[in-house]
């Protein structure tokens, strides 16, 4: 009796605890991430392989925006790197640019399986603390940099519900980028 | 045995673990462009003297389409450019410019970034050079650099 006591009791509570945990999940809004595609995996049009969809969805636009940036004469004193040649053979600025970014956006939008390892973007916008910043961005060159990434989402068919979720996280990051 | 044996044995063992190490750390940081194809694609830029209208615009990505070794194109017709994406190995900025000089009318210069310009620029571009070198290496060992 005393058994059959101790595994109702167990069995009412994992119940419990498994009902709960379900609802906790379906009350869970999707992140931007996963209305992107998500982590559902896919095949891979360039290099083979499978990708998440998510990020598959974000490196088209980014790979779409990185051209509408460089064609940018404002955007070029902060991406001029972009367009200089490297020896045949050799990793070119566009690959190390495309991966950073699509890494960056893929942690911003609520992906779980990647991760950013540059710098935070208060340093890394800030000539003191990164060399390689050579101005400190104002609001007019960040307009035209999501400018840019809205029109590499058009270019890839986002949804525009998507694309303004997309344009209202890039204006969370403003007032970090922009220093000047 | 003399300590300064043993002591020699300490930091040639310590000297080989850290470059095995290394030599996986940066194999590590390559992997994820040993198959991308973007590893080897340069991006360029025209600069035409004037704007451009749709048409002028199309005509310029023909063109560009004909040429092999470029792989992708997008014109800014507002500020005159034209950025494309191509493989060095296949086709240089200097033929590209070439060639499409010969087939478009529009008068256009090929631009370049000097060395200041190539030392800053967006952080997300920077990497340093030892391990960009070494991503380099890898990169030639496990890819065909000329394939498309």
């Amino acid at each position: 009796m005393k058994i059959a006591k101790f595994w109702l009791v167990a069995l009412s509570f994992a119940a419990i605890l498994v009902f709960a945990s379900c609802d906790k999940d379906d009350d869970k809004d999707p992140t931007l991430y996963e209305k992107l595609g998500g982590t559902e995996r896919v095949a891979d049009p360039a290099g083979g392989g499978m990708i998440e969809k998510g990020r598959l969805g974000l490196r088209s636009v980014v790979d779409s925006t990185i051209f509408v940036i460089a064609a940018d004469p404002s955007l070029s004193p902060y991406f001029a790197s972009l367009l200089g040649e490297v020896g045949s053979g050799n990793l070119t600025n566009l690959a190390v640019l495309s991966k950073n970014l699509t890494d960056f956006f893929c942690v911003a939008t609520g992906a779980e399986n990647f991760a950013y390892d540059g710098l935070d973007m208060a340093a890394a916008h800030d000539p003191a603390r990164n060399p390689r910043m050579a101005l400190k961005a104002d609001n007019a060159s960040y307009d035209s940099f999501i400018a840019a990434v809205v029109v590499g989402a058009q270019q890839n068919s986002v949804p525009s519900e998507l694309i303004t979720e997309v344009g209202a996280l890039l204006e969370t990051l403003r007032t970090t980028v922009v220093q000047r | 045995m003399k300590p300064i044996i043993l002591l020699m044995r300490t930091l040639g063992i310590l000297l080989l673990l850290s470059g095995i190490v290394f030599i996986c750390y940066t194999y590590y940081k390559a992997v994820p462009f040993i198959n991308d194809p973007k590893a080897n694609l340069q991006l360029s830029r025209i600069d035409f003297s004037d704007t451009l209208t749709a048409n002028q615009a199309k005509a310029i990505r023909a063109s560009l389409a004909e040429i092999e070794g470029v792989q992708h194109a997008f014109v800014n017709p507002d500020a005159g450019t034209l950025v494309y994406s191509h493989y060095p190995a296949v086709v240089s900025a200097e033929k590209v410019h070439a060639q499409l000089s010969a087939a478009v009318p529009q008068p256009m210069e090929r631009h370049r970034v000097d060395a200041a310009a190539l030392a800053s620029g967006c952080p997300v571009t920077g990497e340093k050079g030892i391990m960009r070198r070494m991503t380099n290496f890898w990169l030639n060992i496990f890819r065909n650099p000329n394939a498309l």
